[in-house]
Protein backbone atom coordinates (compact mmCIF):
# COMPACT_ATOMS: atom_id res chain seq x y z
CA UNK A 1 0.00 0.00 0.00
CA UNK A 2 1.07 3.64 -0.39
CA UNK A 3 2.48 5.67 2.49
CA UNK A 4 1.20 9.16 3.30
CA UNK A 5 3.68 10.99 1.08
CA UNK A 6 2.99 8.71 -1.85
CA UNK A 7 -0.76 9.13 -1.37
CA UNK A 8 -0.37 12.90 -1.54
CA UNK A 9 1.66 12.60 -4.75
CA UNK A 10 -0.88 10.15 -6.14
CA UNK A 11 -3.84 12.47 -5.55
CA UNK A 12 -1.94 15.41 -7.08
CA UNK A 13 -1.04 13.34 -10.12
CA UNK A 14 -4.60 12.14 -10.68
CA UNK A 15 -6.00 15.61 -10.14
CA UNK A 16 -3.62 16.73 -12.88
CA UNK A 17 -4.73 13.91 -15.20
CA UNK A 18 -8.40 14.75 -14.56
CA UNK A 19 -7.74 18.41 -15.30
CA UNK A 20 -5.97 17.47 -18.54
CA UNK A 21 -8.93 15.32 -19.64
CA UNK A 22 -11.36 18.18 -18.95
CA UNK A 23 -9.10 20.68 -20.77
CA UNK A 24 -8.88 18.32 -23.74
CA UNK A 25 -12.69 18.10 -23.77
CA UNK A 26 -12.91 21.90 -23.86
CA UNK A 27 -10.27 22.20 -26.59
CA UNK A 28 -11.89 19.43 -28.59
CA UNK A 29 -15.22 21.24 -28.45
CA UNK A 30 -13.80 24.70 -29.33
CA UNK A 31 -15.23 25.65 -32.72
CA UNK A 32 -12.58 25.61 -35.44
CA UNK A 33 -9.72 24.45 -33.21
CA UNK A 34 -7.47 21.93 -35.03
CA UNK A 35 -10.16 21.63 -37.70
CA UNK A 36 -9.02 20.80 -41.24
CA UNK A 37 -11.35 20.10 -44.16
CA UNK A 38 -14.26 19.86 -41.75
CA UNK A 39 -12.63 17.19 -39.54
CA UNK A 40 -11.82 17.82 -35.87
CA UNK A 41 -9.82 15.29 -33.88
CA UNK A 42 -10.88 13.56 -30.70
CA UNK A 43 -8.20 14.40 -28.12
CA UNK A 44 -9.48 12.46 -25.10
CA UNK A 45 -9.10 8.93 -26.48
CA UNK A 46 -5.41 9.29 -27.51
CA UNK A 47 -4.65 10.79 -24.09
CA UNK A 48 -6.34 7.88 -22.30
CA UNK A 49 -4.41 5.40 -24.45
CA UNK A 50 -1.11 7.22 -23.74
CA UNK A 51 -1.96 7.03 -20.03
CA UNK A 52 -2.66 3.31 -20.34
CA UNK A 53 0.70 2.75 -22.02
CA UNK A 54 2.67 4.59 -19.33
CA UNK A 55 0.82 4.16 -16.03
CA UNK A 56 0.57 0.77 -14.37
CA UNK A 57 -1.71 1.94 -11.57
CA UNK A 58 -5.31 0.75 -11.84
CA UNK A 59 -6.54 3.97 -10.31
CA UNK A 60 -6.33 5.32 -13.86
CA UNK A 61 -9.64 3.50 -14.45
CA UNK A 62 -11.32 6.56 -12.97
CA UNK A 63 -9.60 8.79 -15.55
CA UNK A 64 -10.63 6.49 -18.40
CA UNK A 65 -14.23 6.55 -17.13
CA UNK A 66 -14.21 10.36 -16.90
CA UNK A 67 -12.72 10.62 -20.38
CA UNK A 68 -15.29 8.19 -21.76
CA UNK A 69 -18.19 10.12 -20.22
CA UNK A 70 -16.93 13.36 -21.78
CA UNK A 71 -16.56 11.64 -25.16
CA UNK A 72 -20.20 10.48 -24.79
CA UNK A 73 -21.32 14.07 -24.15
CA UNK A 74 -19.36 15.48 -27.07
CA UNK A 75 -20.61 12.77 -29.45
CA UNK A 76 -24.20 13.15 -28.25
CA UNK A 77 -24.41 9.48 -27.29
CA UNK A 78 -25.95 7.94 -24.20
CA UNK A 79 -23.66 7.78 -21.15
CA UNK A 80 -21.65 4.60 -21.27
CA UNK A 81 -21.79 4.13 -25.04
CA UNK A 82 -18.14 5.09 -25.47
CA UNK A 83 -17.18 4.87 -21.79
CA UNK A 84 -17.46 1.11 -21.45
CA UNK A 85 -15.49 0.19 -24.61
CA UNK A 86 -12.89 2.88 -23.86
CA UNK A 87 -12.40 1.49 -20.37
CA UNK A 88 -11.97 -2.03 -21.72
CA UNK A 89 -9.60 -0.87 -24.50
CA UNK A 90 -7.42 1.10 -22.08
CA UNK A 91 -7.15 -1.82 -19.65
CA UNK A 92 -6.32 -4.09 -22.60
CA UNK A 93 -3.57 -1.64 -23.69
CA UNK A 94 -2.21 -1.52 -20.17
CA UNK A 95 -2.04 -5.30 -19.95
CA UNK A 96 -0.71 -5.59 -23.50
CA UNK A 97 2.17 -3.24 -22.78
CA UNK A 98 2.87 -4.95 -19.47
CA UNK A 99 3.12 -8.48 -20.88
CA UNK A 100 3.57 -8.33 -24.67
CA UNK A 101 4.29 -5.00 -26.34
CA UNK A 102 6.77 -2.17 -25.81
CA UNK A 103 5.53 1.27 -24.87
CA UNK A 104 6.96 3.91 -27.20
CA UNK A 105 5.70 6.67 -29.49
CA UNK A 106 5.00 4.23 -32.36
CA UNK A 107 2.85 2.01 -30.19
CA UNK A 108 1.14 5.16 -28.84
CA UNK A 109 0.08 6.01 -32.40
CA UNK A 110 -0.84 2.42 -33.26
CA UNK A 111 -2.91 1.81 -30.13
CA UNK A 112 -4.57 5.23 -30.40
CA UNK A 113 -5.55 4.47 -34.00
CA UNK A 114 -6.81 1.01 -33.05
CA UNK A 115 -8.87 2.39 -30.15
CA UNK A 116 -10.35 5.23 -32.22
CA UNK A 117 -11.06 2.86 -35.12
CA UNK A 118 -12.87 0.40 -32.86
CA UNK A 119 -14.90 3.13 -31.13
CA UNK A 120 -15.88 4.80 -34.40
CA UNK A 121 -16.85 1.45 -35.88
CA UNK A 122 -19.06 0.68 -32.88
CA UNK A 123 -20.72 4.09 -33.37
CA UNK A 124 -21.05 3.52 -37.12
CA UNK A 125 -22.65 0.09 -36.70
CA UNK A 126 -25.13 0.98 -33.97
CA UNK A 127 -26.09 4.48 -35.10
CA UNK A 128 -25.95 4.34 -38.89
CA UNK A 129 -25.52 0.86 -40.42
CA UNK A 130 -28.26 -0.81 -38.39
CA UNK A 131 -30.73 1.89 -39.43
CA UNK A 132 -30.29 0.83 -43.05
CA UNK A 133 -29.22 4.20 -44.41
CA UNK A 134 -27.77 4.13 -47.90
CA UNK A 135 -24.69 5.79 -49.38
CA UNK A 136 -22.52 5.20 -46.33
CA UNK A 137 -19.15 4.62 -48.02
CA UNK A 138 -18.09 8.26 -48.18
CA UNK A 139 -19.35 8.83 -44.67
CA UNK A 140 -17.36 5.81 -43.41
CA UNK A 141 -14.15 6.98 -45.06
CA UNK A 142 -14.42 10.49 -43.60
CA UNK A 143 -15.95 9.86 -40.19
CA UNK A 144 -14.25 6.58 -39.34
CA UNK A 145 -10.96 6.09 -41.19
CA UNK A 146 -9.73 9.65 -41.68
CA UNK A 147 -11.00 10.83 -38.30
CA UNK A 148 -9.33 7.87 -36.53
CA UNK A 149 -5.98 8.50 -38.20
CA UNK A 150 -6.07 12.22 -37.50
CA UNK A 151 -6.96 11.67 -33.84
CA UNK A 152 -4.31 8.96 -33.45
CA UNK A 153 -1.56 11.46 -34.37
CA UNK A 154 -2.12 13.15 -31.03
CA UNK A 155 -1.24 9.90 -29.23
CA UNK A 156 2.44 10.66 -29.81
CA UNK A 157 2.67 14.06 -28.06
CA UNK A 158 0.37 12.82 -25.29
CA UNK A 159 2.68 9.84 -24.73
CA UNK A 160 5.61 12.21 -24.18
CA UNK A 161 3.44 14.44 -21.99
CA UNK A 162 2.44 11.57 -19.69
CA UNK A 163 6.07 10.44 -19.45
CA UNK A 164 7.08 13.98 -18.47
CA UNK A 165 4.41 14.05 -15.76
CA UNK A 166 5.54 10.68 -14.44
CA UNK A 167 9.19 11.78 -14.36
CA UNK A 168 8.34 15.07 -12.65
CA UNK A 169 10.03 14.71 -9.27
CA UNK A 170 7.28 16.15 -7.02
CA UNK A 171 4.83 13.59 -8.49
CA UNK A 172 7.14 10.63 -9.05
CA UNK A 173 6.14 7.34 -7.39
CA UNK A 174 7.74 3.94 -7.91
CA UNK A 175 5.85 2.01 -10.59
CA UNK A 176 4.44 -1.20 -9.21
CA UNK A 177 1.25 -3.23 -9.24
CA UNK A 178 -1.08 -2.04 -6.53
CA UNK A 179 -3.43 -4.63 -5.03
CA UNK B 1 3.18 -11.29 -12.14
CA UNK B 2 -0.50 -11.95 -11.24
CA UNK B 3 -3.31 -9.66 -12.31
CA UNK B 4 -4.24 -7.85 -9.10
CA UNK B 5 -7.49 -9.33 -7.80
CA UNK B 6 -8.69 -6.11 -6.19
CA UNK B 7 -8.08 -4.21 -9.41
CA UNK B 8 -10.02 -6.83 -11.39
CA UNK B 9 -12.91 -6.64 -8.93
CA UNK B 10 -12.86 -2.82 -9.07
CA UNK B 11 -12.94 -2.96 -12.88
CA UNK B 12 -15.90 -5.35 -12.91
CA UNK B 13 -17.80 -3.20 -10.39
CA UNK B 14 -17.09 -0.06 -12.45
CA UNK B 15 -18.23 -1.74 -15.67
CA UNK B 16 -21.43 -2.97 -14.01
CA UNK B 17 -22.13 0.52 -12.62
CA UNK B 18 -21.64 2.09 -16.04
CA UNK B 19 -23.82 -0.52 -17.74
CA UNK B 20 -26.51 -0.02 -15.09
CA UNK B 21 -26.39 3.75 -15.52
CA UNK B 22 -26.62 3.32 -19.29
CA UNK B 23 -29.65 1.04 -18.95
CA UNK B 24 -31.34 3.45 -16.52
CA UNK B 25 -30.78 6.45 -18.79
CA UNK B 26 -32.04 4.50 -21.79
CA UNK B 27 -35.20 3.53 -19.93
CA UNK B 28 -35.92 7.15 -18.96
CA UNK B 29 -35.12 8.50 -22.43
CA UNK B 30 -32.21 10.63 -21.22
CA UNK B 31 -28.75 10.80 -22.74
CA UNK B 32 -26.74 12.92 -20.33
CA UNK B 33 -26.05 11.58 -16.83
CA UNK B 34 -25.74 13.68 -13.68
CA UNK B 35 -21.92 13.40 -13.69
CA UNK B 36 -21.66 14.65 -17.26
CA UNK B 37 -24.17 17.42 -16.56
CA UNK B 38 -22.07 18.55 -13.59
CA UNK B 39 -18.78 18.53 -15.51
CA UNK B 40 -20.15 20.38 -18.53
CA UNK B 41 -22.04 22.88 -16.33
CA UNK B 42 -18.84 23.72 -14.46
CA UNK B 43 -16.72 23.99 -17.61
CA UNK B 44 -19.27 26.06 -19.54
CA UNK B 45 -17.66 29.47 -18.76
CA UNK B 46 -14.30 28.20 -20.01
CA UNK B 47 -15.94 26.73 -23.11
CA UNK B 48 -17.55 30.10 -23.82
CA UNK B 49 -14.20 31.84 -23.43
CA UNK B 50 -12.49 29.30 -25.66
CA UNK B 51 -15.20 29.61 -28.33
CA UNK B 52 -14.94 33.42 -28.13
CA UNK B 53 -11.17 33.33 -28.67
CA UNK B 54 -11.54 30.89 -31.56
CA UNK B 55 -14.22 33.06 -33.19
CA UNK B 56 -12.04 36.17 -32.82
CA UNK B 57 -9.07 34.41 -34.43
CA UNK B 58 -11.16 33.08 -37.31
CA UNK B 59 -12.63 36.57 -37.77
CA UNK B 60 -9.14 38.06 -38.12
CA UNK B 61 -8.21 35.25 -40.52
CA UNK B 62 -11.31 35.89 -42.65
CA UNK B 63 -10.66 39.64 -42.78
CA UNK B 64 -7.05 39.19 -43.91
CA UNK B 65 -6.86 35.95 -45.95
CA UNK B 66 -10.43 35.52 -47.24
CA UNK B 67 -11.12 39.18 -48.04
CA UNK B 68 -11.54 38.48 -51.79
CA UNK B 69 -14.20 35.81 -51.11
CA UNK B 70 -15.97 38.17 -48.72
CA UNK B 71 -16.00 40.97 -51.31
CA UNK B 72 -17.37 38.61 -53.99
CA UNK B 73 -20.06 37.38 -51.60
CA UNK B 74 -20.91 41.00 -50.79
CA UNK B 75 -21.59 41.68 -54.47
CA UNK B 76 -23.76 38.53 -54.72
CA UNK B 77 -25.76 39.67 -51.68
CA UNK B 78 -26.36 43.10 -53.22
CA UNK B 79 -27.79 41.51 -56.37
CA UNK B 80 -29.96 39.19 -54.25
CA UNK B 81 -31.29 42.19 -52.26
CA UNK B 82 -32.23 44.02 -55.47
CA UNK B 83 -34.05 40.93 -56.76
CA UNK B 84 -35.90 40.43 -53.47
CA UNK B 85 -36.94 44.11 -53.31
CA UNK B 86 -38.77 43.65 -56.62
CA UNK B 87 -40.48 40.53 -55.23
CA UNK B 88 -41.41 42.36 -52.02
CA UNK B 89 -43.65 44.90 -53.78
CA UNK B 90 -45.58 42.01 -55.42
CA UNK B 91 -45.80 40.25 -52.04
CA UNK B 92 -47.19 43.34 -50.28
CA UNK B 93 -49.88 43.69 -52.95
CA UNK B 94 -50.90 40.04 -52.70
CA UNK B 95 -50.88 40.21 -48.90
CA UNK B 96 -53.21 43.20 -48.87
CA UNK B 97 -55.61 41.43 -51.26
CA UNK B 98 -55.47 38.28 -49.11
CA UNK B 99 -56.36 40.30 -46.03
CA UNK B 100 -59.42 41.75 -47.74
CA UNK B 101 -60.61 38.33 -48.95
CA UNK B 102 -60.26 36.92 -45.42
CA UNK B 103 -62.33 39.80 -44.06
CA UNK B 104 -65.06 39.18 -46.63
CA UNK B 105 -65.13 35.42 -45.89
CA UNK B 106 -64.82 35.83 -42.10
CA UNK B 107 -61.61 33.77 -41.81
CA UNK B 108 -59.50 34.39 -38.71
CA UNK B 109 -55.77 33.66 -38.49
CA UNK B 110 -54.66 31.16 -35.86
CA UNK B 111 -51.60 32.73 -34.26
CA UNK B 112 -48.77 30.46 -33.11
CA UNK B 113 -47.41 31.35 -29.72
CA UNK B 114 -43.84 30.65 -28.89
CA UNK B 115 -40.91 32.20 -27.03
CA UNK B 116 -37.60 32.91 -28.72
CA UNK B 117 -34.30 33.08 -26.89
CA UNK B 118 -30.79 33.79 -28.13
CA UNK B 119 -27.95 31.33 -27.59
CA UNK B 120 -24.25 31.19 -28.41
CA UNK B 121 -22.55 28.19 -29.92
CA UNK B 122 -19.90 27.12 -27.41
CA UNK B 123 -18.87 23.73 -28.70
CA UNK B 124 -18.46 21.83 -31.94
CA UNK B 125 -16.83 18.50 -31.27
CA UNK B 126 -14.97 16.17 -33.61
CA UNK B 127 -16.80 13.09 -32.32
CA UNK B 128 -20.19 14.49 -33.25
CA UNK B 129 -21.40 13.99 -36.79
CA UNK B 130 -23.29 16.23 -39.17
CA UNK B 131 -22.13 19.50 -37.59
CA UNK B 132 -24.07 19.10 -34.36
CA UNK B 133 -23.08 21.55 -31.66
CA UNK B 134 -23.56 22.72 -28.08
CA UNK B 135 -25.20 26.01 -27.05
CA UNK B 136 -25.00 27.95 -23.78
CA UNK B 137 -28.70 27.70 -22.87
CA UNK B 138 -30.21 24.73 -21.05
CA UNK B 139 -33.15 23.49 -19.00
CA UNK B 140 -32.67 26.30 -16.50
CA UNK B 141 -33.43 28.77 -19.34
CA UNK B 142 -36.59 26.90 -20.39
CA UNK B 143 -34.98 25.01 -23.26
CA UNK B 144 -36.46 21.54 -23.86
CA UNK B 145 -35.83 18.64 -26.20
CA UNK B 146 -37.29 19.22 -29.70
CA UNK B 147 -37.04 23.00 -29.42
CA UNK B 148 -36.26 24.39 -32.87
CA UNK B 149 -32.97 26.21 -33.46
CA UNK B 150 -32.67 28.74 -36.27
CA UNK B 151 -30.71 31.79 -37.37
CA UNK B 152 -31.66 34.92 -39.29
CA UNK B 153 -31.06 32.98 -42.54
CA UNK B 154 -33.12 29.90 -41.72
CA UNK B 155 -33.63 26.70 -39.78
CA UNK B 156 -30.51 25.10 -38.32
CA UNK B 157 -31.76 22.14 -36.33
CA UNK B 158 -33.43 20.88 -33.20
CA UNK B 159 -32.42 20.43 -29.55
CA UNK B 160 -31.75 16.75 -28.84
CA UNK B 161 -30.63 16.89 -25.22
CA UNK B 162 -30.38 19.44 -22.44
CA UNK B 163 -28.23 19.95 -19.40
CA UNK B 164 -28.69 22.55 -16.68
CA UNK B 165 -27.09 25.36 -18.66
CA UNK B 166 -26.27 23.83 -22.03
CA UNK B 167 -28.05 21.98 -24.81
CA UNK B 168 -27.00 19.69 -27.65
CA UNK B 169 -28.35 20.56 -31.09
CA UNK B 170 -28.60 18.21 -34.07
CA UNK B 171 -28.68 20.01 -37.38
CA UNK B 172 -30.93 19.48 -40.37
CA UNK B 173 -27.86 17.99 -42.11
CA UNK B 174 -28.31 14.91 -39.91
CA UNK B 175 -30.36 12.02 -41.37
CA UNK B 176 -31.88 11.57 -37.90
CA UNK B 177 -33.63 14.97 -38.11
CA UNK B 178 -36.71 15.08 -40.35
CA UNK B 179 -38.51 18.28 -41.31
CA UNK B 180 -41.93 18.44 -42.94
CA UNK B 181 -41.64 21.08 -45.64
CA UNK B 182 -43.15 22.80 -48.66
CA UNK B 183 -41.00 23.07 -51.76
CA UNK B 184 -41.27 25.63 -54.52
CA UNK B 185 -44.05 27.92 -55.71
CA UNK B 186 -46.53 25.03 -55.92
CA UNK B 187 -45.76 24.17 -52.27
CA UNK B 188 -45.25 20.46 -52.92
CA UNK B 189 -45.09 18.51 -49.68
CA UNK B 190 -41.82 16.74 -48.90
CA UNK B 191 -39.81 15.35 -45.98
CA UNK B 192 -36.38 16.93 -45.60
CA UNK B 193 -33.48 15.25 -43.83
CA UNK B 194 -29.70 15.20 -43.93
CA UNK B 195 -27.78 13.76 -46.84
CA UNK B 196 -25.29 10.98 -46.07
CA UNK B 197 -23.25 11.41 -49.21
CA UNK B 198 -21.75 14.65 -48.00
CA UNK B 199 -18.39 16.25 -48.56
CA UNK B 200 -17.25 19.14 -46.43
CA UNK B 201 -20.52 21.12 -46.61
CA UNK B 202 -23.92 20.39 -45.06
CA UNK B 203 -26.56 19.22 -47.51
CA UNK B 204 -30.11 17.93 -47.19
CA UNK B 205 -32.50 15.96 -49.37
CA UNK B 206 -36.21 16.61 -49.75
CA UNK B 207 -37.86 13.26 -50.40
CA UNK B 208 -41.27 12.03 -51.54
CA UNK B 209 -41.89 14.84 -54.01
CA UNK B 210 -44.58 13.84 -56.49
CA UNK B 211 -43.39 12.61 -59.87
CA UNK B 212 -44.99 15.43 -61.78
CA UNK B 213 -43.48 18.10 -59.53
CA UNK B 214 -42.53 21.45 -61.02
CA UNK B 215 -39.79 21.99 -58.44
CA UNK B 216 -36.62 23.36 -60.03
CA UNK B 217 -33.21 24.65 -59.07
CA UNK B 218 -33.42 27.82 -56.98
CA UNK B 219 -36.82 27.09 -55.43
CA UNK B 220 -37.21 27.89 -51.75
CA UNK B 221 -37.94 25.20 -49.16
CA UNK B 222 -39.95 26.22 -46.09
CA UNK B 223 -41.27 24.33 -43.08
CA UNK B 224 -44.86 23.13 -43.37
CA UNK B 225 -45.64 22.90 -39.64
CA UNK B 226 -46.69 19.25 -40.03
CA UNK B 227 -45.26 17.06 -37.28
CA UNK B 228 -45.69 19.71 -34.55
CA UNK B 229 -41.95 20.17 -34.04
CA UNK B 230 -41.06 22.86 -36.56
CA UNK B 231 -43.32 25.92 -36.76
CA UNK B 232 -44.61 26.66 -40.28
CA UNK B 233 -43.12 29.08 -42.78
CA UNK B 234 -39.53 29.04 -41.57
CA UNK B 235 -36.99 29.12 -44.41
CA UNK B 236 -34.98 25.94 -44.69
CA UNK B 237 -32.96 26.11 -47.90
CA UNK B 238 -32.83 26.32 -51.68
CA UNK B 239 -33.11 23.51 -54.20
CA UNK B 240 -29.86 22.66 -56.02
CA UNK B 241 -31.03 19.77 -58.18
CA UNK B 242 -34.00 17.46 -58.68
CA UNK B 243 -33.77 13.80 -59.56
CA UNK B 244 -35.85 10.63 -59.46
CA UNK B 245 -35.35 8.51 -56.36
CA UNK B 246 -34.13 4.89 -56.28
CA UNK B 247 -37.66 3.43 -56.15
CA UNK B 248 -38.72 5.36 -59.27
CA UNK B 249 -41.97 6.47 -57.62
CA UNK B 250 -40.96 9.88 -56.26
CA UNK B 251 -38.65 12.78 -56.97
CA UNK B 252 -35.83 13.83 -54.69
CA UNK B 253 -34.42 17.33 -54.41
CA UNK B 254 -30.96 18.17 -53.13
CA UNK B 255 -31.28 21.19 -50.83
CA UNK B 256 -28.63 23.62 -49.65
CA UNK B 257 -29.52 25.01 -46.21
CA UNK B 258 -29.86 28.80 -46.11
CA UNK B 259 -28.47 28.98 -42.60
CA UNK B 260 -24.73 28.55 -42.05
CA UNK B 261 -25.18 25.20 -40.31
CA UNK B 262 -21.45 24.44 -40.05
CA UNK B 263 -20.25 27.81 -38.69
CA UNK B 264 -23.13 29.59 -36.90
CA UNK B 265 -21.98 31.42 -33.80
CA UNK B 266 -25.26 32.91 -32.54
CA UNK B 267 -28.58 31.11 -32.89
CA UNK B 268 -32.20 31.51 -31.78
CA UNK B 269 -34.21 28.86 -30.02
CA UNK B 270 -37.98 28.57 -30.13
CA UNK B 271 -39.34 27.21 -26.87
CA UNK B 272 -42.91 26.46 -25.85
CA UNK B 273 -43.96 26.17 -29.49
CA UNK B 274 -47.73 25.79 -29.34
CA UNK B 275 -49.62 25.59 -32.61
Amino acid sequence: MYNKKELRKLFSKYRLYSAIVVILYILGATPGFLQFFGIKPCLIVPFCIALALCEEDFLTMGIYALGGLLVDVSAGRISGFFTIPLLVLCIACMLGVKFVFTADSKSAFAFSFAAMFILRNIDFIFNYLLFGYGGLTGFYIRQVIIHSRYSALFGIPFYFLVNKIMDYRPLKIDARWKA
Amino acid sequence: MNFPKKAARALIVLLLLLAGAMAYLASTGQIISAVQNAVVTVTKPVMKLSAGISNAVSGIYDRTVNIDDIMAKNEEMKEEIARLRKKLSDYNKIRAENKEYKKILGIEDKISEYDISTARVIGRDGMSSFWSFTVDRGSRDGIEINDVVFSAEGVIGVVTDTGTNFAKVSTIASPAVSVGCFVGDERDIAILSGDYAVGTEPRCIAQYLPKGTKVKEGDIVTTSGFGSVFPPDLTVGTVESVDIDSSGNYMVASVKPCADVANSKIVFIISNYNN
